[in-house]
């Protein structure tokens, strides 16, 4: 379970000493990348992303 | 609130970070084309300003008065692609930085769901459990287990 997802963390940890163009890349890509993550988590059963909900990155009154 | 709600106000709140990062890309994207437009420009200035120079056909004060208008639009240019270049270093930086954002919220959300798979087959298998013999506190965490604790343990 937990080996299926490991592979995601590097699409969504900055890649230092890549390229400006790699990185510019990446981040257009990225929309693409959360959707899928996006469908896991819908998918998880309990899982609840609430205590994460007040963290300043993922602040939903900030957003 | 139920997980469902609140899973689906913290996956907005990291779309919404995507959007401000589509938002600076587009934007970022939009000074690349005007850039390579205005050093379109720039080339077709400075070859006619070349010409110019060259046709001995034009009377000098044509030629001066030609010259003088190509070299003003030259400057012009010049002027706007600096411009233009200044805008791309600060539309990148801010791409770098809403896109810094997006990521650390889709990595939080990452996160989480490696959290609860890490900890669901410790918390609520069974044969688990069994072989390890967790002290009965840790089992309160997880209430579906409990008609199963009740079976092993007593």
């Amino acid at each position: 379970m937990v080996k299926q997802i490991v592979s995601l963390k590097h699409d969504f940890l900055p890649q230092h000493g890549h390229s400006t163009e790699a990185s510019l890349e990446r981040l257009r890509t990225l929309r693409e990348r959360f959707e899928s993550l996006r469908r896991l988590i819908e998918q998880e059963p309990n899982l609840d992303l609430a205590p994460i909900a007040k963290a300043p990155e993922l602040s939903v009154v900030a957003a | 609130m139920s997980a469902n709600f609140s899973n689906k106000m913290v996956l907005d709140a990291a779309s919404s970070r995507i959007d401000q990062l589509d938002v600076a890309l587009a934007k970022f994207d939009g000074l690349g084309e005007q850039k390579t437009k205005l050093e379109t420009d720039l080339k077709s200035a400075q070859s006619q300003e070349e010409t110019i120079l060259s046709n001995e056909l034009l009377s000098h004060d044509a030629g001066a008065t030609q010259l003088a208008q190509f070299r003003a639009l030259l400057d012009v240019v010049k002027r706007r692609l600096e411009n233009v270049t200044q805008k791309i270093a600060e539309g990148q930086k801010a791409v770098f930085d809403t896109g810094s954002l997006a990521m650390e919220a889709a990595f939080s959300v990452w996160a989480k769901l490696r959290e609860n798979r890490e900890e669901r087959p410790r918390l609520c298998s069974p044969s688990i459990l069994c072989c390890r013999r967790i002290g009965l506190c840790h089992f309160a965490k997880c209430g579906r287990i409990q008609f199963w604790l009740s079976r092993s343990f007593h």
